[in-house]
């Protein structure tokens, strides 16, 4: 299962060229100081790519889609995180993605065609508290492989800065494996301490393609011991 | 659709040119298969059956307007009289004129009922179709097969350090069967693409007239691309092509198939750069022996790569090829249970680390002025 100790290559390995992703994770110091090399960096089980998107009614959805940094260190994660806008700071109508290497953050791709997403929407009146918390702590749960012996499963997270309410999901590879969806779900409530009045939903991405996000019936659901019943599998703590 | 203002005059006629009025059309066929084979001329701004079409009807009639006169034009070059043939299908094709009873009748159907579902799954305003990207193979899960392997594609970077190989399972499952037959007709039944196709475009290509799907890798000269067949792992230089769509029509084809070259490499397996080239030439060794069996089973999926355990065989021999690399010290195992896990608290700790704070703004981030956090804006705004 393991990686460790393999030299990894520091040079993007993106698929589609972008004039705009340079996303090189060599010493890219613009301050002075030694930066170690990457050798001695915490390497991550995976490499990982962030996405960012900024809503154009003018363009194509891939069009507004661009690769901004693919890295497979600890420090190269902070590096980034460290000098980019929260989650609430972006636009509205602007996502965040963070999948990894290879996997293209949209349902069509062939790791995510098969799969789903645990769903998490912000409440509205909470955004200042939760959003970005939600979503750090979202992010160090899958670069951390915090999801036991489940992490092959994780493709990856999503943030969508939405003026209706906003959204956090957790996008997995097969959503017909409920017992490993429901154990991933099950850490994601408890990594992001989501209460239990709030229901999270499992959603099928081919579900969601066809009908618009209210109207989907999920999959699974964890719920707290109150709160309305639901279709589909339900799970109560 | 004709909009709530009253045109000039001239601007009715060219309107009207670019409209046609398409019958004969088989009583299977839907609005994509319609679309597709006028696209072939032009752009083309919307396709409409006409509701008046009754099932019990042997055929249909629909309403299709090019978004361009010089699609338009194309399509009347392409008639023989008043009819051309595809798929082995007649169709009769008349311009809209303001006199034809039937050209009025469906355009106002257009105008009046709702056609949501075109407006959501066709492009906006006639914009060129979404070009479709193959997606990546898997080998199956719990299961050992058998396996060719193929040729590495021109356009995949080489990770130092990493040995990659692509291979193609023997075993072709029926869909694959289906697609080839309906590729094989689609390049005989219309011509191909008039513009070449770019680097990364996914397209059906012949070569030695049999149809294939392939990714463009480069360009030979002005007439000829080279591809990589997806589905043979193949280096091949060709001249026509094309190219494969993110429409339904192809889906049906089968054309959106996973290709079936798998990119893999060895499970908990670490080689050192120097051996790598001595490992590919053992592999090409075996290649080379028709005799040698691969068979080979999957350990983990990590974004297209399929970490593989593999054994090779020669009649009725086989061993695991990674024991044999390691008794020849081309390379070392790594333990299974060494999974790279980090708490909250560990990953917290560093990030204001001397490590990170001394690495700075960095540098790629430059581009991105959207995101950049305010007090970086300053700097590099």
């Amino acid at each position: 299962m393991s990686e460790k100790g393999a030299e990894k290559s520091q040079s993007s390995t993106n698929e589609v060229e972008d004039p705009e992703n340079s996303a090189s994770q060599s010493e890219n110091k613009d301050e002075g100081g030694v930066v170690p090399p990457h050798e001695l960096r915490h390497p991550l089980q995976h490499r990982w790519a962030l996405w960012y998107l900024k809503a154009d009614r003018n363009k194509d959805w891939e069009e507004c889609l661009k690769q901004v940094a693919v890295f497979e260190t600890v420090e190269d994660f902070w590096s980034l995180y460290n000098h980019i806008q929260t989650a609430s700071g972006l636009s509205w109508g602007s996502d965040y993605y963070l999948f990894k290497e290879n996997i293209r953050p949209m349902w069509e791709d062939e790791s995510n065609v098969k799969g789903g997403r645990w769903l998490v929407v912000v409440d509205k009146q909470k955004r200042q508290q939760l959003l970005d918390n939600y979503w750090l702590e979202l992010l160090m749960a899958i670069l951390g492989e915090q999801f036991e012996n489940h992490g092959e499963y994780i493709c990856g997270a999503v943030v969508n800065v939405r003026q209706k309410g906003d959204k956090v999901s957790l996008w997995t590879k097969e959503a017909e494996k409920d017992d490993v969806n429901l154990r991933v779900g099950q850490i994601l409530k408890a990594k992001l301490k989501i209460p239990d009045t709030d229901p999270l939903r499992y959603e099928v991405h081919k579900d969601s393609q066809r009908r618009t996000s209210s109207m989907v019936k999920p999959r699974i659901v964890i719920q707290g011991a109150q709160g309305a019943t639901r279709p589909a599998k339900e799970v109560t703590h | 659709m004709a909009s709530g203002d009253e045109p000039a005059p001239q601007a009715l006629d060219l309107d009207m040119a670019k409209k046609f009025v398409v019958k004969w059309i088989p009583a299977d066929w839907n609005e994509w298969k319609i679309f597709e084979i006028f696209y072939h001329f032009g752009l083309v701004n919307n396709v409409h059956l006409a509701s008046f079409n009754s099932k019990y009807q042997k055929s249909q009639t629909a309403f299709v307007e090019m978004l361009e006169l010089i699609g338009a034009r194309k399509v009347r070059q392409a008639l023989i009289g008043d009819t051309f043939i595809v798929d082995g299908v007649r169709l009769l094709v008349e311009s809209v004129e303001e006199n034809d009873e039937i050209g009025r009748k469906v355009q106002k159907q257009c105008i009046n009922e709702k056609r949501d579902f075109i407006h959501q799954l066709m492009p906006t305003n006639g914009s060129q179709r979404k070009l479709y990207r193959i997606t990546h193979g898997d080998l199956p899960i719990g299961k050992e097969v058998a396996v060719n392997i193929v040729e590495t594609p021109e356009d995949y970077k080489e990770i130092p350090g990493r040995l990659t190989v692509f291979m193609r399972p023997k075993e072709v499952d029926e869909r694959y069967a289906r697609m080839q037959k309906e590729m094989n007709r689609y390049v005989r039944s219309r011509p191909s693409d008039q513009k070449m196709p770019e680097i990364g475009n996914h397209v059906i290509l012949t070569f030695n007239n049999v149809a294939y799907r392939a990714r463009i890798t480069g360009k030979q000269d002005e007439n000829a691309i080279q591809a990589y067949l997806v589905d043979f792992g193949k280096m091949v230089v060709a001249e026509e092509s094309w190219t494969i769509h993110s429409a339904a029509y192809h889906e049906s084809l089968n054309f959106h198939l996973p290709q079936m070259v798998v990119q893999c490499e060895f499970a908990d397996v670490i080689f050192q750069e120097k051996n790598v080239r001595r490992v590919r030439t053992i592999i090409c060794s075996f290649m080379s022996n028709s005799k040698v069996v691969f068979m080979v089973s999957l350990k983990r999926y990590s974004g297209v790569t399929n970490f593989i355990q593999m054994r090779v065989g020669i009649e009725h021999e086989s061993q695991d090829f990674v024991s044999a690399l390691i008794d020849r010290k081309l390379c070392t195992r790594v333990d299974e249970e060494d999974h790279i896990v980090y708490d909250q608290k560990t990953l917290h700790d560093l990030q204001k680390c001397s490590t990170v704070i001394a690495m700075g703004f960095p540098s790629y981030l430059k581009p991105f002025k959207t995101i950049h956090q305010k007090d970086d804006v300053i700097l590099y705004d």
